[in-house]
């Protein structure tokens, strides 16, 4: 049986872990640049707010002074999702990590009795280690305990979010009342194809010809379709293979027409994607670059572009990619525009063992290999962004800006000179 | 009313980097406070203060203290608390509690009569934890750290 572990409203509750006072209030998390809506409490969800709505938008949904409305700190939300991520794997024997809130792991009993007592203590002990509410759903395949987690949450007895999906006889009244658009993997398009074809719930999608669905679609939703009938179609051992391609990218704060920051931000986005390359012991082949204007500013001229750049040698080496990253962005800059995005990505891997040097190639790999070590180190000890690469400049002029972001300071702090007597009288 | 600063609701916690390890040098038997001995330059063993002040990485916060109420048992203003969500509390553990919008440190204390938080210092009061108090132990402190003048 396969579980899936999904943390509630989870940007809006690790807020709340740090402020109790929040809880119980409609609160939303917005994304970089306080763009959009990117998690919401349930009280939030109950007032209308709908999911990737514009920050200035709210107000058409109700009055904003009934919303917490709180900046982003992705930095807090990856310490905690790791947090929960180690407490798991501590728990049970394998587990994929799917997303910052999310992660798959294998139960460790046959029988659902144990299964279901494992899973609601995991979800009671993550609650109280960590502070963070989770729901659980229990399966035999990823497509099912995606959507038993999904039951979890809404059917909220008490603490245990846990939902069992494991008996056939269960299948086919909880698939019927799934809109097959709500199973994982089906997207936008798909659904549509779908619904032309009267194929409506996750039930009518399971129980489709599979003769059909090969003609008609991917190995993918051939995939999915099998998963839904219980079959668990992603051995959860090839799970822990390393990423297959590594990106980092952001929406500026401002619209940024200057080619040095722009140059800066590239090679930050060049040295954090090498960083993670080297973490998972991988080395990329192709390094890609992308900008990007703002389509939604009507007067300006809007430009974007991608440019690829297949590497000589393999490499994770953050001097050798930042190098060829640049390369790419000089390709596609064009002056006069305004830009908005800009990212990096790396892809087409090798784990680091198997690189073959190039014949007429003359890098000192070995060279490479201690410095980027000592980087590493370095980074590691004294904290990320210690030692920079001179091209990523110092001053960061593209970064996201933060507004609803209270003082930052770097620990809890707890005021111990407290008495209540006159809180007493406050009331 | 000058004691009861505003309470700085917004809070970051600090990232407890559990992973790499740092031995220091360790020195096995107490340190005298009196004139130190000669024989005692060879060090025994080394010390990862990470694995000595920290249990259970995932469910391990810290906090620094404002305030005096716990001078007694010395907390003092601007130490830094390890705390351990992990942990259950008891009669007498060291809690960071959150009680009716505010975080505090105080003593747990179970009494007939209810629940307390004792503060540590004779000019407050002990806080009887009420029904209506909106009231939640956020987790137990393990260790305090303390920078001396030098």
């Amino acid at each position: 049986m396969i579980g899936l572990v999904d943390c509630n409203n989870f940007f809006v509750s690790c807020e709340r872990l740090f402020s109790p006072s929040l809880e119980g209030k409609a609160v939303v998390v917005l994304s970089n640049n306080d763009g959009c809506v990117i998690s919401r409490s349930n009280e939030a969800k109950a007032l209308g707010i709908p999911m990737g709505v514009p920050a200035f938008k709210i107000k058409e949904y109700t009055n904003p002074l009934n919303v917490v409305t709180l900046s982003c700190r992705h930095v807090i939300y990856r310490d905690i999702s790791d947090r929960v991520m180690a407490l798991i794997g501590n728990y049970v024997e394998s587990i994929q990590i799917y997303s910052v809130d999310e992660c798959f792991f294998k139960l460790p009993y046959e029988d659902d009795e144990r299964n279901y007592k494992f899973v609601r203590e995991l979800a009671s002990t993550i609650k109280q280690y960590i502070g963070i509410p989770v729901s659980i759903g229990v399966a035999p395949s990823r497509t099912l305990a995606k959507i038993a987690s999904h039951i979890a949450k809404k059917t909220r007895n008490g603490i245990d979010n846990v939902y069992l999906l494991t008996r056939e006889e269960q299948f086919e009244p909880v698939l019927k009342t799934i809109p097959v658009g709500d199973v994982w993997g089906i997207g936008r398009r798909l659904n549509e194809k779908l619904l032309r074809n009267r194929v409506l719930t996750a039930y009518d999608l399971s129980i489709s010809p599979m003769s059909w669905i090969k003609c008609m679609f991917t190995i993918n939703e051939e995939r999915i379709v099998r998963e839904l009938k219980g079959e668990d179609c992603a051995k959860i051992n090839a799970i822990d293979e390393p990423n297959k391609s590594i990106m980092a990218s952001r929406s500026f704060g401002t619209l940024i027409e200057d080619k040095k920051t722009l140059w800066e931000a590239v090679a930050y986005f060049a040295s954090c994607c090498a960083e993670r390359l080297r973490a998972q012991n991988s080395a990329a082949m192709v390094v890609s670059v992308y900008v990007r204007g703002d389509e939604h500013k009507e007067r300006e001229p809007f430009y974007s572009n991608t440019c690829d750049i297949r590497l000589e040698t393999p490499s994770c080496d953050t001097a050798y990619i930042t190098q060829h990253a640049l390369r790419a962005f000089n390709n596609i800059y064009r002056k006069g525009y305004k830009y908005k995005k800009a990212g990096v990505q790396l892809s087409h891997f090798v784990q680091n063992g198997e690189i073959q040097l190039n014949v007429f190639d003359n890098v000192d790999v070995d060279k490479q290999k201690r410095l980027m070590s000592a980087l590493d180190k370095i980074n590691g000890v004294c904290g990320k962004g210690t030692l920079i690469l001179g091209a990523q400049g110092v001053d960061k002029k593209w970064s996201p800006r933060k507004d609803h972001t209270a003082k930052q300071s770097s620990v809890l702090r707890i005021y111990s000179g407290m008495s209540f007597l006159d809180l007493g009288n406050k009331k | 009313m000058s004691k009861f600063a505003v309470m700085e609701d917004k809070i970051e916690i600090m990232e407890l980097n559990g992973g790499e390890t740092m031995n220091i040098s360790f020195i096995e038997n107490n340190v005298p406070a009196g004139f130190p001995s000669p024989a005692q330059d060879q060090n025994s063993d080394s010390l990862d203060l990470n694995r000595e002040l920290i249990n259970s990485p995932s469910s391990t916060f810290c906090a620094r203290v404002s305030g005096d109420s716990m001078i007694d048992c010395g907390i003092n203003d601007g130490d830094l608390l390890i705390i351990d969500k992990a942990l259950v509390p008891h009669d007498g553990s060291i809690a960071v509690c959150f009680i009716d919008g505010d975080f505090t440190v105080k003593r747990i204390s179970i009494k007939e009569d209810g629940l307390y938080l004792m503060p540590e210092n004779r000019s407050y009061k002990p806080i009887k934890v009420s029904e209506e108090s909106n009231f939640q132990v956020w987790g137990i402190v393990t260790h305090i750290i303390k920078s001396v003048k030098c």
